[in-house]
């Protein structure tokens, strides 16, 4: 699990939960979101067994802008 | 058709590429600008690359001055079709795009970890049968769930212009938060996150800066 595996995980709550929405047209296919997520939670999974079994602090290296994910 | 990916108040298109490498330009008529790009078919699909994609849009628009993320994947048939949906709402775009000027979205997710139940006392217990000693028990595990996010969000909250979190409902608990940061307080802000994930029982994971995906909403919405 990486650092941006972490922020992949916060950029997905926000780009299909969060920003500006105009108006209904939003063309992202259902089955192709559900398939993100499934992946997404195997993810998420993975991050919280590091924390806990190693008490590895992820803190502060999950930023977009600064771990280089661009 | 056009992409859109944001919503500014800078004329001049942020210099990255778009979606498929497309050129960025901006749609708008002196108030809050769309930055977009054309398109033949819908360009974007729920899969990682593409969302990075988009953020990188994003991020390179938000050097230039404040911008109002656009929930990914939404089009827009034609220009005329931008200039129409910016019109009906301008007033409320550029309250947001003051609202948000200058700062930055930082999130916070953190697994709350509950031993309330194992320190409740013998006498709240005694003399009870077992099924109301058990609701007792996960009632005080819940309060505590409550407290411990309490005493991470409030210290948070404090350092920023605006807050939202949520606590979901099963378990393991957790925190998830999102807070809007003058730029030249994200260190601070940061340093007080390492501080409270020392003081209290919890794994806290910071991600940002992001650009405002968590206050796109005017004053009034």
């Amino acid at each position: 699990v990486s650092s941006r595996d972490i922020a992949l995980v916060d950029l997905v709550d926000r780009l299909l939960d969060g920003g500006v929405v105009i108006h209904g047209d939003i063309t992202l296919a259902v089955a192709d979101v559900d398939l993100l997520y499934v992946g997404l939670r195997a993810l998420v999974a993975s991050v919280e067994t590091l924390e806990r079994d190693h008490g590895i602090s992820l803190s502060g290296r999950g930023s977009a802008l600064g771990a280089g994910a661009l | 058709m056009l992409y859109a990916y944001a919503i500014a108040q800078n004329p001049d298109p942020p210099r990255a590429g778009g979606l498929e490498g497309a050129s960025l330009r901006t749609v708008g008529a002196g108030g809050p600008m769309a930055i977009v790009s054309e398109h033949d078919e819908p360009p974007v699909r729920a899969r990682p690359e593409d969302l990075w994609a988009h953020e990188a849009v994003v991020e390179a628009a938000m050097e230039q001055g404040p911008v109002l993320p656009m929930r990914v994947g939404s089009v827009f048939a034609s220009d005329g079709e931008v200039l129409e949906a910016i019109r009906a709402r301008a007033e409320e775009f550029r309250a947001a795009l003051a609202r948000v000027e200058g700062a930055v979205e930082v999130g916070i997710r953190a697994v709350l970890d509950a031993q309330a139940g194992d320190e409740l006392a013998p006498a709240t217990t005694a003399g009870r049968g077992p099924g109301t000693a058990y609701m007792l028990d996960r009632l005080e595990r819940a309060r505590s769930v409550e407290r411990l996010a309490a005493a991470i969000h409030e210290p948070l909250a404090v350092l920023a212009r605006e807050a939202t979190w949520r606590l979901g409902a099963t378990e393991p608990r957790r925190l998830v938060a999102a807070y809007l940061v003058d730029r030249p307080r994200v260190e601070d802000f940061r340093a007080r996150v390492a501080e409270l994930e020392e003081g209290q029982k919890a794994t806290i994971v910071c991600t940002g800066p992001w650009p405002p995906y968590s206050f796109v909403a005017g004053e009034d919405a």
